[in-house]
């Protein structure tokens, strides 16, 4: 049996981690040189990754991998990444994520809360409120708020500059670890648009958003958010 | 004067779908796209191929490693990995999901097969009851054409192919465990496995 024969028998066991420490080391040698081979590979560690189950990230996981990158991470990564991360510590995790309409926004968003970082201590929760408070009392600002009956259980901002914020109070129940509450913003063109994952139990957030909105949702998803809603709401806010 | 609130009674977002239309706005985006993102260095699309990646990902490192902390140690290292070198991927070789995917599993059986964690059994419990793991994995198939795929096979191969992927074992520990020759686990293995590819062949994970 030639080499690439032999090699080519344990393509299947390689994909799985499966050879023995001197098989590997043989195996990869061949590897490099063997395009027959490489391809093998590919198409057996293709078939390893079917075999696993699609399931939902742990939400809480992303608070340790954003300070991770934060800390460990290549140079690139400037104030506003560094900013994330703290607040991610301290209020839970925040995606931002906008329509293909408010793309350019995303630019300016961006822009917008490294610059507010010089006046406002946005990395903490205290920080975050004193923000809100500010922004509501300012000309232009959306102030509404989320309602359960007739009990306020959030109060949403969104400032003239499209920073939004997102002011939870103790009426607004915590979750198991395996749920999160999920922000929306409705869309004119009757879309709603995730704002941000909260967390189980959540602090004091921002978001952004410099688009047309007709309104906002919050409602409850599986630990780590959702694209779709199942619509689990919690509540409503339309024209704001 | 504030803005007038509408408190919603709705308690099913649903049942309001002529007003709002949920919408999967970012899954529109493919995974190189994302890839191409985080080559930026802009963290949204990391956390983005997290939320899509990072259940999988968590999930062989928890079934190689049996210990939680452990598990979440893995995963933290293979996005951070691949958050430092991007670039490594190559989407011409096979599926993000996949690349992932080899890189948790690579790290989780460095983790198994270590000295420390051979000494020490409370760092990685025992063998599971790996019929209960092949179950699972049948049960939660991540598709029909898959769990076909995996109930078409001699149950030896299967039990072999469960043992060493989701068992983080050399196929001579699995020989072992089963007290069958080296060379039958082998040919188990690799049947199954070239089964496996021509049953999917095209199926993109």
């Amino acid at each position: 049996m030639t080499e690439h024969s032999w090699i080519q028998e344990l393509i299947p066991l390689y994909a799985l981690d499966a050879l023995e420490a001197n098989e590997v080391a043989e195996m990869e040698t061949h590897l490099l040189e063997c395009e027959i081979c490489a391809a093998e590979l590919d198409s057996q560690r293709a078939v390893t990754s079917l075999m696993v189950p699609d399931e939902p990230a742990p939400e809480h996981l992303w608070d340790r991998i954003e300070s991770a990158i934060a800390t460990t991470g290549p140079s690139g990564s400037g104030s506003v990444h560094d900013f994330t991360a703290e607040r991610a510590k301290r209020s839970g995790p925040m995606m931002w994520v906008l329509g293909a309409a408010a793309a350019v926004a995303l630019v300016f968003g961006g822009a917008l809360v490294g610059q507010r970082l010089a006046s406002s201590d946005l990395t903490t929760a205290e920080g975050v409120v004193a923000a809100a408070e500010a922004a509501a009392a300012a000309p232009g600002s959306v102030v509404s708020e989320f309602l359960v009956g007739d009990v306020a259980v959030a109060r949403v901002v969104l400032a003239e500059d499209g920073l939004g914020y997102l002011i939870p109070n103790d009426s607004l129940d915590a979750l198991g670890d395996d749920r999160t509450y999920q922000l929306w913003v409705l869309t004119p063109d009757e879309m709603a648009i995730s704002a941000g994952v909260l967390g189980s139990d959540p602090g004091p957030a921002t978001f952004t958003w410099t688009d047309d909105f007709a309104g906002f949702a919050l409602t409850r998803e599986v630990a780590g958010g959702v694209v779709s809603s199942a619509g689990d709401v919690v509540s409503v806010i339309v024209d704001p | 004067m504030g803005p007038k609130i509408h408190a919603e009674p709705t308690p099913v977002l649903s049942s309001v779908a002529d007003v709002v239309a949920f919408s999967a706005v970012k899954t529109d985006r493919s995974d190189t796209d994302l890839v191409r993102g985080v080559e930026t260095r802009d963290q949204s699309d990391l956390k983005e191929i997290y939320d899509r990646f990072g259940g999988a990902v968590h999930s062989v490192a928890l079934k190689v490693l049996r210990n939680p902390g452990l598990a979440e140690d893995v995963v933290q290292e293979t996005f951070v990995t691949f958050w430092n070198s991007p670039e490594r991927f190559d989407s011409t070789r096979g599926s993000l999901k996949t690349y992932l995917l080899t890189i948790a599993h690579r790290r989780a059986v460095d983790i198994v097969r270590s000295e420390e964690a051979r000494t020490r059994r409370e760092l990685v419990p025992p063998d599971p009851d790996y019929t209960s793991v092949e179950e699972e994995i049948l049960t939660r198939a991540t598709s029909e054409l898959v769990h076909h795929a995996l109930t078409d096979l001699d149950e030896n191969e299967r039990k072999a192919i469960t043992m060493a992927y989701f068992g983080g074992l050399t196929y001579v520990e699995v020989a072992d465990r089963l007290g069958a020759p080296e060379g039958t686990v082998k040919s188990r293995i690799r049947n199954g496995m070239r089964k496996l590819a021509i049953n999917l062949e095209g199926l993109e994970s």
